[in-house]
């Protein structure tokens, strides 16, 4: 690996731990649940989660507040995410063990440094 | 006189002379030029991603948090949105407000970001077998020792 790469690296590091806390507090979130805010669709008359299809933060606050005055609008509460569930597992504890069963000719079995003379 | 195979070697009349040729495991001449090229390829790729490595790893910090709002309910049961700043207060007020995720932590990404912070989860691994399931010995056989005789053991792990 070469020098740059390093200090790439590192850097992609440090910038990813600096939300280490948030990442983790999320990931406990989905693992717990989440909470959508549904409302019905006037012009299919489903319910749908509200902003779903929006990444801006101003746009979604002004489609949520338009919801929420409609008053046809619920909270849903999503099941747990199991792939969150394991992936926070995996990092709390390790991943789970897994068993290796050795079969073949009796006897013991040796692993050991083989010198050049034998 | 018509030509007739005898079937043997003429030595100092033609064939291969030794030494001659392309030495084994030297590449070829268009097998280097690809490598080099592939190599090449590969280093502006690299510096291409390397650039934009902060913008791309912050997305993927923004995917693995998703985006979320606060609602407080009213008295009368009515739900309203309120900013981020306001939550503490409400809730040190005793009001209910709800965390409500319009896109949620993606969890590819958060496995993704753990693994480049912090290397992948640690594996672990039980190693059995044999018709007792005896013990693995880990040894280390000294210069002199024979096959069947190890002269020293420091080790012996248990499975």
């Amino acid at each position: 690996m070469t020098r740059s790469e390093l200090e790439t690296r590192e850097v992609v590091r440090e910038l990813i731990t600096e939300h280490l806390d948030k990442l983790i507090s999320a990931a406990i979130e989905n693992a717990s649940g989440l909470n959508h805010l549904m409302a019905r669709d006037p012009n299919t008359g489903k319910y749908e989660r509200v902003a779903s299809d929006t990444e801006d933060p101003e746009v979604a606050a002004a489609q949520i507040d338009a919801a929420l005055k409609s008053g046809s609008c619920w909270l849903m509460k999503k099941d747990a995410s199991v792939p969150a569930f394991a992936e926070l597992m995996h990092r709390a504890l390790g991943r789970p063990i897994e068993p290796v069963e050795i079969t073949g000719p009796d006897g013991p079995i040796r692993i050991s440094w083989l010198k050049e003379a034998q | 006189m018509p030509y007739v195979k005898t079937g043997r070697s003429s030595p100092g009349n033609g064939g291969a002379r030794p030494g001659a040729g392309r030495p084994k495991g030297i590449p070829n001449k268009s097998t280097i030029q690809a490598n080099a090229e592939k190599e090449a390829a590969r280093e502006r790729a690299r510096l291409q991603i390397t650039e934009k490595a902060t913008p791309l790893v912050q997305k993927m910090i923004a995917k693995a948090l998703g985006c979320h709002a606060f609602l407080r309910t009213k008295a009368d049961g009515r739900l309203e949105r309120v900013e981020p700043e306001m939550v503490e207060q409400l809730i040190a007020a005793g009001e209910t407000v709800t965390k409500i995720f319009w896109r949620d932590p993606d969890v590819n990404a958060f496995k993704d970001l753990m693994s480049r912070a912090l290397d992948l989860p640690r594996r672990q691994t039980v190693i059995s077998g044999g018709d007792d399931n005896a013990a693995i010995q880990f040894v280390w056989v000294a210069a002199n020792a024979t096959e069947n005789e190890p002269a020293e053991e420091t080790e012996g792990e248990e499975s």
